[in-house]
C-alpha cells in the first residue's frame, strides 16, 4: 500500500510538469433490486428472517488523464448507495467487507442507509511503440476460456456473483511488449509474479503461463480457435506446491456457437483434482482463486440466450456439479428501454443436496436499470 | 422460356463468368481504395422505435479492419478487430479481448439489418461466391450491370444467392437484393446521395430494407470516408484495439 501512495505522488509531480494535458470520462448509473427468499429451516438455523429486500443505488465515474503522447493517468470510483435488510443486519459481515483499504470511505453510516465510495482503479501508464508499463490499482484479466479461468491469477471471479463488470482491481506493476499479434507480459504484486506468453498460431490463439502464485509455482496452458463455426476454448493450470500440501491441477474446456437467428448457446466445465470439502453455508461468501473457481472437483455449465426480439433477450444459466449436489438456475430477461437505458430481471435458485434430496435452499430475483449517460 | 435462358448462361458461362469477376472486383475496390478509414451513422428504424450507433472503421483490402464504436454510450469503445479470417472483440468495460467463433458473424449486429459480417467484410464477395452477369438495368439514371452472386460449396456465408446492380461507368454498387437458401428475397439494398468525398464518387447513404416486415430499415449514412491513408497491416494489431479513439 505505500508503493501506491508512493505511486500516486510520483505521478502527481510527473503530471505537474507535463504539458498537452487531456482528461477524457465516462459515467453511469444503476439501481439493483433484490428479493431474497432463504429456506425457512436454513433460515431458523441461522436465525435470520427468511424473506429479505436489498437495494442499491450504483454510480460508477472512470477518468482518464493523458499527458504528451505516452503517459496517462487512470482512475474509476465506485460508489454505492445501500438500503434493505443487508445492510441493516450486517449480514455475512457485509459492512466490513467493505472495508478494504485506504482508498475507499463510507461516508454515510446510518442503521437504514449506507453510502460507500471506493477508488478501485488507479493506475499510471507509459507506452511507447511496442512497451507498455502499468503501475497501480488496476485489471489484469488473463483468461481466455469462457467462464472459469485458472490463469486469472490477478482478478479471480465468483461466476455467482452479478457484479462481475464491477470487479475490483489489484495492486500490480504489469509490464507489456507486443511483437505483431504475439505479446509477452510479466505481472508482479508482492504475493504473485508472473508471465504470460502469447501467440497466434493455425489460427489458435495460444497463451503460456509461469508463475509463483503465494506459495506455489504454476504453469499453464490455454487456447482459443474453433471447431468448424463453434468456439472452442481451453485453460489448463497446475500449481506446484512448495509446501505439503499436494500439487493441483485445474483444467477447464469451453464450446459456443451462434445460430443466424441469433440463438447462442455455450457450455463449458471446470475440472479441479484437489478439492477441500464443500460447506454450503459458504456458498455466497466463497473464497474464489485461481487454484479454486469454484468449489467442486466437476463443474458443468450450460447458458443459452435469444432474442426474441431486437431490444429483448431472454436467456438462462444452469451450472451444478457431477454429482448433483448444488444446482444453480440463473434466468435473465434483458430490455434496451431507450438508446440509453438497460432494465434487467432475473434470478438465482440454488438447490443443495440434503440427506440425498435436492432442497431448494435460496431464491434471489432481481431488477437492474443501468442508466448509461 | 426461362430453360433456354439458363441454356444460354451456361453455355457462355466461364466468359461472362470472369466479366462479372470483373466487375465486382473493380467495384469492391472503388468502395475500398487500398485502405481507408470512414465515420457512419447506422440508424435502425422499427415502427415503433428507433436506435442509432456511430461507428469509426479502418480497413486495409479486405483482410485487414477495424470497427470502434463511438455510440451508444453502453457500448463506446468497443472494437471488432479482423485479420484474414479471425475476429476478435476488446470490451473495455471487462478489460478483456475475447476471440469470436466463426458463427458469431452470421448474427444480426445489435439489432440492425446488418450482420456482423456484413460490418467487418468477413466473407469476401470476390472469393466465396461465383459471379455472372445476367443483364443490364437502369438506377438513378445510371446504367447497371445486373450480376448474381452464388456462395461457393465451402464458403460459410449468410446468403443463398446476392444479385446486384454496379454502374458500367463509375462501379458504384446503387443496389442489391439478397435471397436466402430457398430463393426468397429477403433483404434489398439501395444507395443514394451520391457526392464526392475526396477525388472519389461514391453513395453517402445506404438503405437495408427487409422485404417482409413494413416499417423496418437500417440506414448507413457515411460522414466521412478516407481513402489509401498511410496504414500498414501491422496497425491492426492487439495492443492498437486498446488505443483507437
Amino acid at each position: 500500500m505505500k508503493e501506491l501512495r508512493k505511486f500516486i505522488l510520483f505521478f502527481s509531480i510527473i503530471s505537474s510538469l507535463q504539458a498537452q494535458t487531456s482528461l477524457e470520462y465516462d459515467y453511469y448509473a444503476s439501481n439493483f433490486n433484490s428479493f431474497n427468499f432463504l429456506n425457512s429451516e436454513l433460515a431458523s438455523l441461522t436465525q435470520i428472517s427468511n424473506t429479505w429486500n436489498d437495494q442499491q443505488i450504483h454510480f460508477r465515474w472512470n477518468g482518464h488523464l493523458y499527458q504528451g503522447k505516452n503517459l496517462s493517468l487512470h482512475g474509476s470510483i465506485r460508489n454505492r448507495l445501500f438500503a434493505g435488510f443487508t445492510w441493516q443486519e450486517n449480514l455475512n459481515n457485509f459492512k466490513k467487507q467493505l472495508d478494504i483499504d485506504f482508498l475507499d470511505l463510507t461516508s454515510i453510516n446510518t442503521k437504514n442507509l449506507g453510502i460507500h465510495h471506493q477508488i478501485d482503479r488507479l493506475y499510471g501508464e507509459w507506452e511507447k511503440g511496442k512497451v507498455n508499463i502499468r503501475i497501480g490499482r488496476q485489471r489484469i484479466n488473463w483468461g481466455i476460456q469462457n467462464y472459469w479461468n485458472s490463469h486469472d491469477l490477478f482478478n479471480q471471479i465468483n461466476f455467482l456473483n452479478f457484479d462481475y463488470i464491477e470487479n475490483p482491481g489489484t495492486d500490480a506493476i504489469r509490464i507489456q511488449y507486443y511483437q505483431g499479434n504475439n505479446s509477452f507480459e510479466i505481472a508482479l504484486n508482492s504475493k504473485i509474479h508472473a508471465g504470460l506468453y502469447k501467440f497466434n498460431l493455425y489460427k489458435y490463439d495460444f497463451q503460456i503461463l509461469l508463475a509463483k502464485y503465494y506459495e506455489d509455482y504454476s504453469i499453464g496452458f490455454g487456447w482459443a480457435g474453433q471447431i468448424k463455426n463453434a468456439g472452442f476454448k481451453g485453460e489448463f493450470n497446475y500449481f506446484m506446491s512448495s509446501e505439503e500440501t499436494a500439487d493441483a491441477l485445474v483444467g477447464s474446456l469451453s464450446f459456443d456457437y451462434s445460430f443466424k437467428n441469433g440463438i447462442y448457446l455455450s457450455t463449458g466445465c471446470l475440472y479441479r483434482n484437489q478439492v477441500e470439502e464443500f460447506n454450503p453455508l459458504s456458498l455466497y461468501s466463497l473464497d474464489v482463486s485461481a487454484k479454486s473457481p469454484m468449489p467442486f472437483q466437476y463443474n458443468f455449465l450450460y447458458q443459452i440466450i435469444y432474442p426474441v426480439h431486437p431490444l429483448v433477450k431472454i436467456g438462462g444459466a444452469l451450472i451444478h456439479d457431477a454429482e448433483l449436489d448444488i444446482v444453480v438456475l440463473n434466468p435473465q430477461l434483458s430490455v434496451s428501454v431507450s438508446e440509453s437505458l438497460d432494465l434487467m430481471l432475473g434470478s438465482q435458485m440454488t438447490f443443495l443436496k440434503i440427506l440425498d434430496k435436492l432442497e431448494d435452499i435460496n431464491q434471489i430475483a432481481y431488477t437492474r436499470l443501468q442508466w448509461n449517460l | 422460356m426461362k430453360k433456354a435462358l439458363y441454356s444460354l448462361l451456361i453455355i457462355f458461362g466461364p466468359s461472362s463468368a470472369q466479366t462479372a469477376y470483373e466487375v465486382i472486383k473493380r467495384a469492391d475496390e472503388h468502395l475500398r481504395g487500398v485502405s481507408n478509414k470512414a465515420e457512419m451513422t447506422i440508424e435502425i428504424q422499427r415502427p415503433k422505435w428507433t436506435r442509432t450507433m456511430e461507428i469509426k472503421a479502418w480497413s486495409l483490402g479486405s483482410e485487414y479492419s477495424f470497427i470502434f464504436i463511438q455510440a451508444p454510450s453502453r457500448d463506446k469503445g468497443s472494437v471488432f478487430l479482423k485479420r484474414d479470417k479471425e475476429i476478435w472483440n476488446w470490451q473495455p468495460k471487462i478489460e478483456k479481448v475475447i476471440k469470436l467463433p466463426a458463427s458469431m458473424m452470421m448474427q444480426p449486429w445489435m439489432g440492425s439489418d446488418l450482420t456482423n459480417d456484413d460490418l467487418v467484410k468477413e466473407s469476401s464477395i470476390l472469393n466465396d461466391y461465383t459471379h455472372q452477369i445476367v443483364g443490364d438495368t437502369i438506377i438513378q439514371e445510371r446504367a447497371c450491370y445486373s450480376i448474381e452472386l452464388t456462395p461457393k460449396a465451402e464458403a460459410a456465408v449468410v446468403w443463398g444467392l446476392i444479385k446486384t446492380f454496379i454502374g458500367k461507368k463509375d462501379y458504384l454498387q446503387l443496389g442489391s437484393e439478397f435471397y436466402d437458401e430457398d430463393g426468397y428475397l429477403i433483404t434489398t439494398m439501395e444507395a443514394s446521395d451520391i457526392r464526392y468525398f475526396g477525388t472519389k464518387i461514391l453513395p453517402a447513404t445506404i438503405v437495408m430494407t427487409p422485404i417482409e416486415e413494413k416499417g423496418k430499415k437500417t440506414t448507413i449514412h457515411y460522414r466521412s470516408i478516407e481513402f489509401n491513408i498511410d496504414i500498414q497491416k501491422e496497425f491492426f494489431s492487439k495492443q492498437n484495439m486498446k488505443r483507437l479513439n
